[in-house]
């Protein structure tokens, strides 16, 4: 697990996928991005949603906790909190969310594909799997993932409200309040989101392209990308966050 | 009376697929080494299989020395095959665990005598001490032979024990197989190997058509002249 | 789209009946199991599973800071941060943070390996033999999974909450001394508890469904990756789920005020 070697790998396969993407999509590579905006976006919605609502409404009685220990009240916390959601847990734990369904299936599907010798069929058809294979993935995750940390996002941030008002008896509209929340904070999030949308297929590409031997490389290969995909997610919300502070933003 | 493995009208089909038994009634003898042969998919290691309860027929009777297999319930399955172990034919062995080790799993309490005596009946003495990645296929399955060894069983059920192992690890094999059965252990044998057929085989059930085509002493299997053995043996010898 | 969402939480309901089943045979199987096994099994999915249990509570660590920093502006309570962030980690984020880890590292890799062996025949072979597969491969598996979520939760507790300070001495200059004052004033056993609850809740969660999605595989390379993902998928789902119900459940018990 050799974090140089694996962002240069990322690096590499994103940069070989970009080139493929700038030349004319074909017909192949369009219905491939559908493909894959329906296994993002369509197939991970359902997870992400309910997740972020459960995540939601357990935020509120963290909320809650903290609001006794500091200002006795907690609907003054209700704009903080939701600037944070925002800006911070909203983008995260959505993507991680994304990275464990989307990463783990790309991986899956592509280390099999891999071993069962698909790949090298593409390749002997004078394909690239950079383009024909990855590439759509990440185009599909560049779009996708940002959607879906919206939809999760409100998600969390309506159960949140919903949970204030129904069991702890408070105006829940305090915790839609956006007074806080100016252009730095959705510039952040924005960032996060787009990263990770395009970080998560790269990896789990790049994991899984190598994949010889058997379901035992395919199981490796699949678990490798998993883990490289939550970890990259926590890693760039650590990375811009620390970005912006230091702009001072 | 011998024990006996007996078939009763045994119909059974998969999922999507045509019916793979239909209507095989067999009287087996538990005895010496029954080969069982017919083409492939033609149902055998199915007949294995519902002999000790890994599956269940759609309809039909087994029963395996008296006991009504697809009636008994896991604790009395597991002593069933206690008595009758299945080898399948992927030697099913686990990787991280030495030959010995893996032979010891039947019998956790067993003395390391014992464990060697097993692998020696299998003419897998010298391999105690290795992984199964260090070992040829045919050498896995004379391990896993000696794992089912260790139980003390009279019979054993052997799926395949050499189907694609080349002509030296396939004569390992049988021979472990034949000096078992001058000891006096019986075996049922699913096989492809007619040359083992011809050399050690006491009794033949053939299964041609989802049902039993034939069943009786090898010398007459040989001899008969049934249709479906003539093309089996031809098909085998060409 | 109710459909779909009914049909959903139908499946839901089989699988945890199917854990249920699969739990109450491994319970019944414990006593049997082989010492050697439990160990083999902490050893890859436990302690393999230490460096990126680690470095996620490093990570953890400074984005607490990071989220409360915005608190800490707002309401000036710099000297509640110790509390306040530590308070996350304990009751929320470090047990979703390590159930993640888990379903994607340990969760993962067991799957893969019961989904090899059940794909290649080889729990059929070993029940040919009389031996039992949950006894043999499976209980070992989920024991040392469950334990090694206790150990790597208190483990994760204690890295982040030290990064935590760090990252407030650096970015706040918080001395530590506020910082870990406040922390001994009102962070109490019962939030450790609390935290230690939920971590072994979601680390059996993972046992449980990446034992059973890996046994339920059938076929080639293909079946193994397929039940590898559906079994981080259903984690995942799952501990979000847990997560809610027993911050219900013990905030009452142990996060009563003090």
């Amino acid at each position: 697990m050799n974090p140089v070697r694996e962002l240069g790998g990322a690096a590499l396969l994103g940069a070989r996928a970009a080139v493929a993407v700038r030349r004319v999509p074909g017909r192949v590579f369009l219905r491939e991005l559908w493909t894959q905006l329906d296994q993002i976006a369509v197939r991970s919605a359902g997870l992400v949603i309910t997740g972020m609502a459960f995540f939601g409404a357990v935020l509120i009685s963290i909320a809650n906790a903290q609001a006794r220990r500091f200002t006795g009240n907690l609907v003054v916390l209700g704009p903080a909190y939701f600037e944070l959601l925002v800006r911070e847990f909203g983008p995260v734990t959505s993507s991680l969310l994304v990275a464990a369904r989307y990463g783990a299936s790309s991986a899956a599907e592509i280390s099999s594909m891999s071993v069962t010798e698909q790949l090298d069929a593409i390749r002997m058809c004078a394909g690239d799997p950079a383009s024909d294979v990855v590439a759509p993935r990440v185009l599909a995750g560049a779009i996708a993932v940002p959607a879906l940390c919206l939809l999760g996002t409100t998600a969390a941030a309506l159960s949140a409200a919903l949970t204030a008002l129904l069991a702890f008896h408070v105006d829940g509209w305090a915790f839609l309040d956006p007074r806080f929340i100016d252009a730095p904070d959705l510039l952040s999030s924005g960032a996060k989101v787009l990263l990770s949308g395009l970080y998560i297929p790269l990896v789990a590409a790049v994991r899984a392209l190598p994949a010889r031997g058997g379901s035992a490389a395919v199981g490796r290969a699949t678990t490798q990308a998993v883990v490289a995909a939550c970890l990259g997610c926590l890693v760039i919300d650590v990375l811009v966050g620390l970005a912006f502070r230091v702009l001072g933003l | 009376m011998t024990a006996a493995l007996v078939f009763q009208d045994v119909h059974k089909s998969f999922e999507g697929g045509d019916p793979v038994l239909r209507g095989l009634s067999a009287d087996i003898p538990l005895s010496g080494l029954t080969f069982v042969i017919g083409q492939s998919g033609s149902g055998k290691s199915v007949l294995c299989k519902l002999a000790v309860g890994l599956l269940r027929p759609d309809s039909g009777g087994v029963h395996l020395d008296g006991e009504d297999v697809p009636s008994l319930d896991r604790t009395r399955l597991h002593d069933l095959r206690r008595r009758y172990p299945y080898v399948v034919q992927g030697p099913a062995l686990l990787d991280w665990l030495t030959a010995a080790e893996n032979v010891s799993l039947t019998d956790p309490g067993a003395s390391a005598t014992s464990i060697r005596a097993a692998l020696d009946q299998a003419d897998a003495g010298a391999l105690a001490d290795l992984h199964p990645e260090a070992l040829g296929p045919g050498a896995q399955k004379r391990v896993a032979i000696a794992r089912a060894l260790l139980l003390s069983p009279r019979y054993l059920l052997l799926d395949e024990p050499t189907t694609g192992l080349d002509n030296r690890a396939a004569d390992a094999v049988n021979h472990v197989l034949t000096s078992l059965r001058d000891r006096g252990l019986g075996a049922l044998v699913v096989s492809h190997d007619y040359r083992a057929l011809r050399a050690a085989a006491d009794r033949v059930l053939l299964v041609a058509a989802g049902r039993a085509a034939f069943l009786g002493p090898r010398d007459a299997f040989l001899a008969s002249d049934l249709p479906e053995v003539r093309t089996l043996l031809e098909h085998a010898d060409g | 789209m109710i459909g779909a969402l009914g049909r959903r939480a139908l499946l839901g309901l089989r699988w945890m009946g199917a854990g249920a089943v699969l739990s109450g045979r491994v319970i019944a199987r414990l006593p049997r199991m082989r010492g050697r096994e439990v160990v083999r099994s902490a050893a890859r999915l436990g302690a393999d599973s230490a460096p990126l249990v680690l470095l996620a509570a490093v990570v953890t660590g400074m984005l607490m800071v990071l989220q409360t920093q915005l608190y800490v502006e707002r309401y000036g309570a710099r000297a509640f941060l110790g509390w306040a962030a530590s308070f996350a980690v304990l009751w929320e984020f470090g047990p979703l943070l390590l159930g993640m880890m888990l379903a994607a590292r340990a969760g993962a890799q067991n799957a893969a390996e019961l989904a090899a062996l059940s794909a290649s025949g080889h729990l059929e072979g070993l029940e040919g033999v009389a031996l039992d597969p949950i006894a043999l491969l499976v209980a070992p598996r989920m024991t040392a999974l469950l334990a090694a979520s206790a150990v790597l939760s208190a483990l994760f507790f204690l890295v982040a909450i030290g990064f935590e300070m760090a990252a407030a001495v650096v970015s706040l200059r918080l001395p530590p001394q506020v910082f870990l004052g406040s922390l001994r004033e009102s962070l109490g056993l019962r939030d450790l508890l609390a935290g230690v609850i939920k971590s072994t809740a979601f680390g059996s969660a993972v046992a449980v469904i990446s034992s059973l999605s890996g046994l339920r595989a059938r076929g080639g390379a293909r079946a193994v990756g397929e039940a590898t993902a559906r079994s981080v998928q259903r984690a995942a789902a799952a501990i979000f789920g847990l997560d809610f119900l027993l911050t219900q459940v013990l905030t009452p018990l142990l996060g009563g005020p003090r």
